[in-house]
């Protein structure tokens, strides 16, 4: 009897001192960290766009992963609270990050440049990016739009490219050449035709709910094609801009005779229904949905009934689910819709002790 | 009459070679001159579609259609006008067509309502389509971006690769009008050359009905009645022998035939 006591005590006693080694070790983590840092996704309709979280330990330099399967270009709007929370490339080496992460934030699509990855079956372009947050309370939301005139600009040059009967896949390498970029966009906007195209192809991808405007806004297109290429001042600079989208790797009195002999075919007005076509399904499929959004944060890790915060998770924008990582964890929150066209994404959350 | 028949039989083969040559390197050459392109076909994963969306292409371009869709699926390909449709493509099988009139063809998977849609945009020889830039001048480039240059100029020019086809259409159609008449003299040729030998086969079983000997006989009758001096008798025995010896061997060949 006078044993079984003793052990009892005794037992009683190793589970104190497990809760007060726990508690002291735990204490140092909490003084060090006080915040931990929340990664989210909705809208994420599309199982070929995908936002994924690398590393959240580290709440100065938080690591994600942005994932483009689809044809199509996303710009990428960055607001954060406070202000001036910018995410920056994860490495200074990446290319495809340096280059599209700059001053106008775009997410490549598949086929365009060379860095294509993933299988035959399955590729995706990539865009690693890391976060600074300084404190607790912070927030910071990236909005992919597929519809933004510098992503358009881009689908559409894609597009003449195809037109003109260029058949080599993830060719435009003049996109990532130093302040490349820019000088597109800038040679871009010189072009009136290119621009007025620009905006009717928005508009076109815009109005997949009614055919008639979808037909409107097709046929506007054609006729800007066709403006474009037969225009002999607007054809210089267009097959300049082309010659230097594709690096410069074909020869520009070939690129120039291309845009010039082809503009005498006519064949630019072919287009038309393709248009339509693709508003209406692909406008459809894509774009129905509101645009895919990612926000970070850092959450307090005081009870809430002590620090009542504004930016608790349940006040996000509409987060299905919405893990709290704990300091020294790792975790991946990866979008995963349960069919292409399902309008409410699920997300599962996986830990890496 | 047996060495005649020898070097009829010759003349013959020559004749069919000459003319099948004439029939087959037009259709050869026409054949290198098409260009090959290819449409992907993908599925969910990827997302659906066709790959590139839109394709331009010469007249009598290859367009090989590759059904890489994952996960695997089986697809029907319907052009919008009727022109084509393919047969149930299974997962990784190819399906290749030619177009021969210029024009824009919509196409969709046959599903309903389709999920899927493309073009492709026939044009003719006298258009010229972008080249496909070589591998190596895309890799120059692409390691001089990666070191943080910019491309010369003249880094296509290291290599020009003008693999579009930029044909003027009269000479284009000057040229292909020359084809089919050369075709058309190769196949009448080998007609020609074909009813020739059907006629000389009939000829010789008709003598093999008869007496092996008629023609040696007959070909007797007409040299017999020359009066030939002894020399020149020997001489003629000589050849009479030799002759008889190419006609047996001719007909040993033929058996084996």
């Amino acid at each position: 009897m006078r044993y079984n006591l003793a052990l009892r005590a005794l037992l009683a006693l190793c589970a104190l001192l497990v809760m007060a080694e726990s508690f002291l070790i735990m204490m140092p983590a909490r003084a060090a960290n006080p915040y931990h840092i929340t990664f989210s996704t909705s809208n994420f309709a599309l199982q070929t766009l995908s936002a994924s979280a690398n590393d959240l330990s580290n709440s100065g330099h938080v690591l994600f992963t942005l994932q483009n399967g689809t044809q199509f270009w996303y710009s990428i709007a960055v607001q954060s609270s406070p202000a001036g929370i910018t995410p920056t490339p994860a490495l200074a080496s990446d290319l495809v990050a340096t280059t599209f992460y700059g001053a106008v934030p775009l997410l490549p699509p598949i086929g365009v440049i060379p860095f294509d990855q993933g299988t035959s079956s399955a590729r995706y372009e990539t865009l690693r990016l890391a976060l600074a947050f300084s404190g607790p309370v912070q927030q910071v939301q990236l909005q992919l739009n597929p519809f933004e005139s510098h992503a358009v600009t881009l689908d559409v040059l894609t597009l003449l490219l195809q037109l003109l009967g260029y058949k080599s896949a993830s060719g435009q390498i003049g996109l990532l050449t130093p302040g490349g970029l820019k000088l597109l966009f800038d040679d871009a906007s010189a072009l009136q035709d290119l621009t007025s195209l620009v905006n009717d192809y928005t508009q076109a991808l815009q109005s997949q709910s009614t055919s008639s405007s979808a037909l409107t806004a097709a046929f506007a297109c054609a006729k800007d094609v066709a403006a474009l290429l037969t225009n002999s001042s607007e054809q210089r600079t267009l097959a300049d801009l082309l010659w230097k989208l594709l690096g410069k790797t074909i020869p520009s009195t070939v690129m120039l005779k291309t845009v010039a002999n082809f503009a005498g075919g006519q064949f630019s007005l072919g287009i038309e229904e393709f248009i339509m076509d693709e508003a209406t399904l692909l406008g459809t499929m894509l774009f129905q949905q509101s645009n895919p959004l990612v926000t970070l944060q850092s959450v307090s890790n005081a009870p809430a009934s002590q620090t009542p915060s504004p930016s608790t998770p349940t006040s996000m924008s509409s987060p299905t689910t919405l893990p709290t990582v704990s300091p020294g964890t790792i975790s991946t929150i990866t979008a995963t819709p349960t069919s292409s066209l399902s309008p409410t994404p699920t997300a599962s959350s996986t830990r890496h002790p | 009459m047996s060495r005649k028949y020898y070097h009829t039989f010759y003349l013959f083969v020559a004749v069919c070679l000459t003319s099948l040559c004439l029939c087959l390197i037009p259709l050869a050459t026409a054949k290198a001159q098409g260009n090959n392109a290819t449409m992907q076909i993908l599925g969910p994963l990827q997302p659906p579609g066709f790959s590139p969306a839109l394709l331009t292409v010469h007249v009598d371009d290859y367009v090989s259609f590759v059904n890489q869709a994952s996960p695997p699926a089986t697809f029907t390909i319907t052009s919008d006008n009727g022109h084509f449709s393919s047969p149930a493509l299974a997962p990784n099988k190819v399906w290749t067509i030619t177009l021969s009139s210029p024009g824009a063809y919509e196409f969709h998977d046959a599903a309903a309502p389709p999920r899927m849609i493309s073009e492709i945009i026939v044009v003719p020889d006298a258009i010229s389509l972008l080249p496909t830039p070589e591998p190596g001048v895309g890799a120059t480039a692409l390691a001089l971006i990666e070191s943080g240059k910019t491309p010369p100029d003249t880094v296509a020019l290291v290599t020009p690769t003008p693999t579009s086809r930029t044909i003027q259409p009269s000479s284009s159609s000057g040229s292909s009008m020359l084809i089919r008449i050369l075709v058309v003299v190769g196949v009448a040729l080998l007609f020609l050359a074909l009813l020739l030998g059907v006629i000389l086969l009939l000829r010789r079983l008709r003598r093999r009905r008869g007496s092996p000997h008629e023609s040696e006989e007959q070909d007797a009758k007409v040299v017999s009645p020359l009066a030939l001096p002894a020399p020149r008798q020997h001489r003629f025995a000589r050849l009479r022998r030799r002759k008889g010896e190419d006609e047996d061997d001719l007909e040993d060949e033929d058996d084996e035939i």
